[in-house]
């Protein structure tokens, strides 16, 4: 955990841990999230990853631990009050209306109003297109709806509404992804890539969760792997083989393990 | 074909059951007859607009007819109480308002399905209506009232204006406003607004207030032109209205809400309901007609968003 030791965390989770019921989710995780870099989070299904990216947006409240974000405590209460302080997440179901379009999407909860009250569309499609193109997202158009795109494209709509939300402070804004290629093809996965790696250019923390390993050695600066709630090792990807990441997440060990995580 | 919009062939369907129509009476395209056929439709399209908003956020209003009667009773109550024609028409519209957020919370609070939360308002409404009145309409207005319904302003009927400034504000709000937003995206991803930090409650609760309110704006018109309050005037009120909506293009499981498509097809059951009077025949054939156009309706608008699937 050296890496850039003379930069400030932009969050910093220490020992959070959650239960429902009697089972134990998250038994005390800690992790640290820097500006400019694509960390990924890898685990299986049931390792705790949702819940930690739940306890960040404000949907769940952890049972115990602290998160620092910025160098402050933090502790959201609603995705509103997470999205106020910089952290917005793109989860699997992207949570766009089909029947409306690009414009109308990235706005929607935030219209821009003239007069107080009428919805300024000239501006939104203005400002839609514009950040779109800042983010190199290329659409057909913002005013197609969201029906008639590709996943890829669908993506990429719901990544620029998370950055959108977290303009204010671009600098350190942290943007969560849950998945953001799942069910896509090659070259749809290629796009969204592009623009998660924009991202980091901008500045930006990305936390990524995801289960295409390939996928994750290819864009991520850094690897945390979640098991049973447990932070089994964080570090970085020239650190740690997919055979390697494979048999931590597995809980396996294959014989030709190639160690590259120290951590361990 | 199906690349054209909805409305386009209801708009097409207008022009040529008029032509088919003033064929088998010359008297179905004067300009008379023509004012008569709006004035007639101008009850169900208030109605209509009113249950677009609700339909299109995914909803529906099966207790507006029960709202019809219930206002008609007040607005009856308060002219006999003497009180004028603004107050009275003031005391309707909140009735209408406060009967729909009835509505609201029912469906918003109490999380029911808006069908079994506002079919049981239906019967609760129109059963109150006839126990109130005993069954027997309530008659002899203030000829300041009737004018609401009878009167003519440049020689349109006040109930056509009326109808007018409610489809324009329909419209409006629809086009114009973060709610015409809401409403499309409260019927086609409720979670998606929540998520963004709109109250999807808050916006809900507002269409079936304002669906109220059309209720209570089309009893007025109602009571006004029968000149009584009937308890059993708002029998298929929302049945019409609803068949209207979806004949206007908005779509039953919720989307878009197209208030123009409603006015159009609200026009398009006047023409026929007319057409088939004045031709003599018998006006039982009005709702067997009424039907079968609506099944075209969905079948077209259904097949349409098929081969759109298909492309994709």
């Amino acid at each position: 955990m050296s890496f850039r030791v003379h930069e400030e965390a932009v969050l910093e989770i220490r020992g959070l841990a959650k239960s429902y019921g009697r089972v134990e989710v998250l038994k005390g995780v800690s992790l640290s999230l820097f500006a400019g870099e694509i960390l990924a989070l890898v685990g299986d299904n049931g390792a705790g990853k949702s819940t930690l990216i739940k306890c960040l947006t404000g949907t769940v409240s952890p049972d115990g631990g602290s998160i620092r974000l910025r160098g402050k405590d933090f502790a959201p209460l609603s995705p509103r009050q997470s999205i106020a302080s910089g952290v917005s997440a793109v989860y699997q179901d992207l949570a766009l209306v089909e029947e409306l379009d690009v414009a109308t999407n990235l706005f929607l909860g935030a219209e821009p109003l003239k007069l107080g009250f009428l919805v300024d569309r000239a501006r939104m499609h203005d400002e839609a297109g514009r950040r779109l193109e800042e983010l190199g997202i290329s659409l057909p158009s913002t005013r197609a709806r969201i029906a008639d795109l590709s996943g890829g494209q669908r993506q990429a709509v719901a990544i620029a509404r998370a950055v959108a939300r977290t303009m204010t402070r671009e600098r350190g804004a942290i943007v969560v992804l849950d998945e953001p290629t799942a069910a896509m093809g090659v070259r749809e996965s290629e796009l969204v890539l592009g623009i998660v790696r924009g991202l980091r250019e901008r500045g930006m923390a990305v936390l990524c969760v995801s289960h295409n390993l390939p996928q994750v050695f290819r864009i991520a600066d850094r690897i945390c792997v979640l098991r049973s709630g447990e932070m089994l090792w964080c570090g970085r990807t020239e650190d740690i083989s997919m055979s390697g990441a494979i048999a931590l997440i597995s809980g396996v060990s294959p014989a030709e393990r190639e160690d590259g995580g120290q951590g361990l | 074909m199906n690349r054209l919009p909805q409305p386009f062939w209801i708009g097409l369907s207008v022009v040529a059951l008029s032509i088919f129509f003033s064929r088998l009476s010359p008297r179905f395209l004067s300009g008379e007859n023509i004012v008569n056929i709006m004035d007639q439709s101008s009850i169900n399209i208030v109605v209509a607009v009113g249950m677009t908003l609700v339909i299109a956020s995914a909803g529906i209003d099966l207790s507006a007819g029960g709202n019809v009667a219930v206002c008609g009773i007040v607005i009856a109550s308060t002219i006999k109480a003497g009180f004028g024609v603004v107050p009275t028409v003031v005391v309707a519209l909140l009735t209408g308002a406060i009967l729909g957020l009835l509505n609201a919370l029912l469906v918003v609070k109490l999380k029911i399905n808006p069908f079994m939360a506002t079919l049981a308002m239906m019967s609760v409404l129109g059963g109150g209506a006839l126990i109130v009145t005993q069954g027997i309409p309530i008659y002899g207005f203030s000829p300041d009232f009737s004018w609401i319904g009878r009167g003519k302003v440049a020689g349109f009927p006040v109930s056509v204006l009326v109808c007018a400034v409610v489809v324009s504000a329909g419209v409006f709000l629809t086009r114009f406003t973060r709610l015409g937003i809401y409403v499309a995206a409260l019927g086609g991803n409720e979670e998606a607004l929540r998520r963004n930090g709109v109250s999807a409650h808050l916006y809900k609760s507002a269409l079936y207030v304002l669906c109220g309110a059309c209720a209570a704006i089309a009893s007025v018109i109602l009571t006004s032109k029968l000149n009584s309050a009937e308890p059993l005037a708002g029998a298929m009120v929302e049945m019409n209205a609803i068949a209207t909506v979806v004949l206007g293009g908005t779509k039953i499981r919720g989307g878009f809400a197209r208030i123009e498509g409603t006015l159009l097809a609200g026009i398009l059951m006047g023409v026929i309901r007319n057409g088939l009077v004045l031709a003599g025949i018998s006006s039982y054939y009005q709702q067997f007609v009424t039907g079968f156009i609506i099944l075209a309706a969905i079948i077209v608008s259904e097949r349409s968003k098929e081969e759109k699937g298909r492309k994709k």
